[in-house]
């Protein structure tokens, strides 16, 4: 599904470059839950960013689902990723002028489908995530567990193939984290790929493959 | 895509009030900008641009007689020659509207305003008859023909209570019979408005002599406007051409009288509109200035939202919103925000047409039409949707540039610097410049309006009760019987109880048109064009300057045996007597008349200089953009017994607390000639706040232009700063964690928001610095430039 071959990101410094990320090749199969693992300033985000074609400055190729990534324009690698990618954010990223039902609406408006068929997908994801209740509330009215489970529904409302989750439990307590995890586990069970970037190797159990970055190189994978 | 637009429109205004302290801000600032150039472009339009209510008026030209020292009116042989003998114009008409005539044969004369017309002028102007018909040619052509006359409609319904058997049948005035022919619809304008009111009665220009003492139409009286309609397709220039032509042969053929002789056309829309251009021009220049003010001020706090929704326009993209989508939520967003300032500006502006049209048309003048049109409002919208456009540009580039990862990364961090600070720095630059620009520009103004306000008239204009007797009919026509009558008014005047002084001013009213004579010192040549000087002339009785309270500085006072069958006499004004002898030598000279055949004046005293006319007119302001100084005027005061003209202005005095002497001025007047009216009456402090309310009303508009411009510069301000220090709160917690002081902090605040303000004031100044001497530069007489070398 995914293949690296090669990739580095870097910035012009006044002397010389610095690297962020080096020579990483990968191959990230459909199905799969990937944790990226690694010590701060390793390359984690920058590397969930490029997968997730947020970051399209890079060397090396970039293959998704047959696609090479780096040689699409911008709007079609845009295209490519609103068709495939759902992302979660460690800080929830929810719209506080939105209310909860809004927030999951949101994806499903710029996918242009039409007004009936969006309630009845949010209603799903709203009655799949049992937050039915909650959907009229606004992100303030919510505790922090309630605001990501609201942003993990979100990811998966336009049905991604691919869910990126950068610290999804960063900011939550660990009853809260652990739900979430169960949450992506069982997204995962049903075909969803996961790709998580954690600090945290309970939360990387979860996964069925940990990829280590240090220093923006690839050291181990198990 | 339409459901999209409402949905997005739906969210915007939730947006709204939500943020309403910002919205609200944004909107009023937007309402004033396009509510206040809503109301001065039609405005503008009306005075500048829209057309004059005659049919065809681009073809309208106004021709005045030029002499080597200024413009004046024309003679009617002058009309006649314009009229067979100048080929690129189809059609001519010449009126004059002066003095005023009595309805008599009833109970109580009835004092009405004339005007004397060719019987082209109707036609040429459209004027309609509601009632009868208006003149034909027969009428203005034989003297000894049955006089007749056409009421307008107003005087129509206010005396005859619109009896339609008024028309046909013979009306009194001025105690002789007149033929009504028919009524003038209301709706017409008359150009007497150009120069005071529109006439309440029309008559053939044949019927001057008979009903205003006035000699017949010969070269020597210059006083009427002449008002031509150009060919189709005929230039302004080549008209021009062919009158200067026409101008030439009839100083070959007139030497007499037409030496120096010039005639000058101009569009009837610029002699009409002329004084009031520069005003109008200086007020949307400064109206603009406050709809930049404000787009800037707007645009910036809609770029400091931006700035704050950086993450969420990231976090938009992550979802997949293309840059489309945010372009579109951008755009519904900011065109509802500027939708509503726009309309409410719209409704402002209307407001403020209504008013300035009301105003205007009561204060200014009524030909001119500054109400809202459909074009003006059309105008008006187009410069919302422009402003609102203008606007929306800058946060919806914004969120084109959005750097999508540092976006997500920044999460609810605001205290970067954002990409948008040099674009909202440079506008409260540009913005300070402009309110800079016009706060010194209206002090400028209002400086130049105080000296002109409290420029000395040169005599005591209090307790002064003014108005005009008009001596006219059979009964008068002989000299002696006007003046007979005038010294027994002004007898009795100065005896009756509260009048302090009774004062014979001369034929002319201030703010009315001014009688003028061209004199030059006995023996100096007049083969010259420039030979003669013009000055303004009055008609005084003895002990009459005193009474004005104009000092005579050399010589002596009219007297009493100043009569009529003694040589003529003149008292000069100093400026008059400087520039006709430089070398200070006036008194006991001779002056002579450019008209052949007048007797000559002695020269028995100088009085000071004195502005009889008015203090300052609009054309005073257009001419010298009030830089320059006012010139002085130049007056020349005859004994009334010598000169009894039958128009005649009087001056007089009331004690202070006297009231009725109105009544008693006009029973004074009815003693002595039942069928004599005094009419116009008014206090001349009362006449010359008129004359100023104009002036005064510009000056008011453009200082509050300017002070809305500084108050919005200043929200400006206050919005960058603040939302400055709202995004480094975090940064200056910090530093003041680690030890810094107040004044640190206070520099540190300081530092950011006083660099676009000095750069603002900076811009302003140097603007100024630049256009205030190229604009002296630009109002230099090389003749005066060249003497002082």
């Amino acid at each position: 599904m995914i293949d690296l071959r090669n990739l580095e990101k870097s910035y012009p410094l006044a002397a010389g470059r610095a690297y962020v990320l080096r020579n990483i090749t990968l191959t990230i199969k459909e199905g799969e839950f990937v944790s990226i693992m690694g010590p701060s300033g390793a390359g984690k985000s920058t590397l969930l960013h490029i997968l997730g074609m947020h970051d399209g400055d890079f060397t090396g190729e970039y293959e998704f689902r047959a696609e090479i990534v780096n040689k699409l324009k911008p709007r079609d690698r845009q295209e490519l990723q609103k068709r495939n990618i759902g992302f979660v954010f460690q800080s929830f990223h929810l719209l506080d002028d939105l209310t909860v039902y809004e927030n999951l609406e949101l994806p499903l408006s710029y996918r242009d489908l039409k007004k009936a068929e969006r309630q009845a997908t949010v209603g799903d994801v709203l009655d799949k995530f049992h937050i039915v209740g909650k959907k009229d509330l606004y992100p303030a009215q919510l505790s922090g567990g309630q605001q990501q489970l609201v942003g993990v529904a979100r990811a998966i409302v336009a049905k991604p193939k691919v869910i990126l989750a950068d610290e999804p439990t960063g900011n939550l307590h660990s009853d809260q984290g652990r739900e979430i995890m169960e949450l992506f586990k069982r997204l995962n069970e049903e075909g969803t790929t996961i790709i998580q970037v954690t600090h945290s190797e309970t939360n990387a159990t979860y996964g069925n493959r940990v990829i280590r970055l240090k220093d923006g190189w690839l050291v181990a994978e198990k | 895509m339409v459901r999209r637009l409402f949905s997005e429109l739906r969210a915007a205004l939730r947006g709204l009030a939500r943020h309403r302290g910002s919205a609200a801000t944004a909107i009023v600032t937007l309402a004033l900008g396009i509510g206040s150039n809503t109301a001065i472009l039609s405005a503008v339009r009306g005075v500048v641009f829209r057309a004059l209510p005659y049919p065809e008026s681009d073809r309208l030209i106004h021709v005045s007689a030029s002499w080597p020292k200024g413009l004046g009116n024309i003679s009617f042989p002058d009309h006649a020659a314009i009229s067979e003998r100048v080929r690129s114009i189809e059609k001519t008409a010449t009126y004059v509207s002066r003095g005023s005539v009595a309805l008599t044969g009833r109970s109580m004369p009835v004092n009405l305003n004339p005007g004397f017309v060719t019987p082209e002028y109707f036609d040429l102007l459209g004027g309609r008859a509601v009632k009868g018909r208006l003149f034909a040619e027969a009428d203005d052509a034989d003297a000894s023909g049955t006089a007749v006359a056409v009421l307008r409609e107003g005087v129509w319904e206010r005396e005859f209570g619109r009896d339609a058997r008024v028309i046909g049948s013979t009306i009194q005035v001025n105690g002789a019979p007149h033929l009504v022919v028919g009524v003038l619809s209301r709706d017409f304008r008359d150009l007497g408005l150009v120069e005071g009111q529109a006439p309440d009665i029309y008559f053939p220009t044949l019927l001057l002599p008979s009903l205003m003492g006035q000699p017949p139409r010969t070269e020597v009286f210059r006083l009427f406007w002449e008002v031509a309609r150009l060919k189709p397709g005929v230039t302004l220039d080549a008209a021009q051409a062919e009158l200067s032509g026409l101008a030439r042969q009839l100083e070959t053929e007139r030497p007499g009288t037409h030496k120096g002789f010039g005639l000058r056309a101009r569009t009837l829309s610029n002699r009409v509109r002329g004084s009031f251009t520069m005003p109008a021009l200086l007020l949307l220049a400064g109206s603009l200035f406050i709809l930049l003010i404000g787009g800037a001020n707007v645009a910036s706090l809609l770029l400091v939202r931006m700035t704050e929704r950086q993450s969420e326009m990231a976090l938009r993209t992550s979802l997949g919103a293309s840059g489309r989508d945010l372009f579109i939520q951008l755009f519904v967003e900011t065109v509802t925000l500027c939708g509503a300032g726009g309309a409410l500006g719209l409704a402002l502006g209307y407001g403020l047409s209504r008013l300035l049209s009301v105003w205007v048309a009561s204060n200014a003048s009524s030909l001119l039409d500054v109400g809202l049109d459909a074009q003006s409002f059309a105008a008006a919208i187009g410069l919302a949707v422009l402003a609102a456009a203008g606007v929306a540009s800058f946060p919806s580039r914004a969120a084109r540039d959005t750097d999508l990862r540092a976006g997500l990364a920044r999460g609810g961090r605001t205290d970067v610097a954002g990409a948008g600070d040099l674009t909202r720095h440079v506008f409260i630059a540009t913005e300070l410049a402009f309110a800079i620009l016009l706060l010194v520009g209206a002090g400028l103004m209002l400086r130049s309006f105080e000296r002109l306000t409290t420029t000395p008239l040169g005599f005591d204009t209090s307790r002064l009760l003014t108005f005009r007797m008009d001596l006219a009919g059979a009964r008068y026509q002989a000299g002696g019987a006007r003046s007979q009558l005038v010294s027994s008014f002004i007898e009795r005047a100065t005896g009756a109880p509260g009048i302090e002084s009774a004062t014979i001013w001369g034929p002319s009213m201030l703010g009315n048109a001014t009688w003028v004579i061209n004199v030059t010192p006995e023996g100096r040549p007049v083969d010259r064009p420039d030979a003669f000087t013009p000055v303004f002339r009055h008609a005084i009785n003895p002990g009459g300057l005193g009474n004005l309270g104009i000092q005579i500085v050399v010589g002596r006072d009219v007297e009493m045996t100043d009569t009529a069958d003694r040589p003529l006499v003149a008292i000069v004004s100093e400026s008059a007597a400087l520039e006709m002898w430089p070398n200070g030598d006036a008194l006991g000279k001779q002056l002579v008349r450019a008209t052949a055949g007048q007797p000559k004046m002695t020269v028995i005293g100088i009085a000071r200089d004195a502005r009889h006319r008015q203090r300052y007119s609009l054309q005073d302001i257009a001419d010298s953009g009030l830089i320059a100084g006012l010139r002085p005027q130049r007056d020349i005061y005859q004994p009334y017994a010598q000169r009894p003209n039958n128009a005649v202005t009087f001056g007089i005095r009331v004690r202070s607390g006297t009231s009725g002497a109105a009544t008693s001025l006009q029973a004074i007047a009815a003693s002595l000639d039942p069928n004599l009216a005094l009419s116009d009456m008014r206090y001349l402090d009362d006449r010359i706040a008129a004359q100023e309310q104009i002036p005064k009303a510009l000056a008011g508009l453009l200082v509050a232009s300017a002070l809305l411009a500084a108050l919005l510069a200043a929200v400006g301000i206050y919005g960058v700063v603040s939302n400055s220090v709202g995004r480094r709160i975090r940064e200056i917690g910090l530093r003041v964690a680690l030890g810094a002081d107040r004044v640190r902090i206070l520099r540190l605040v300081l530092g950011r928001g006083l660099a676009p303000v000095a750069a603002g004031a900076l811009a302003g100044i140097a603007i100024l610095a630049t256009i205030v001497p190229a604009r002296r530069a630009l109002s230099v007489d090389p003749s005066v430039a060249l003497r002082a070398e």
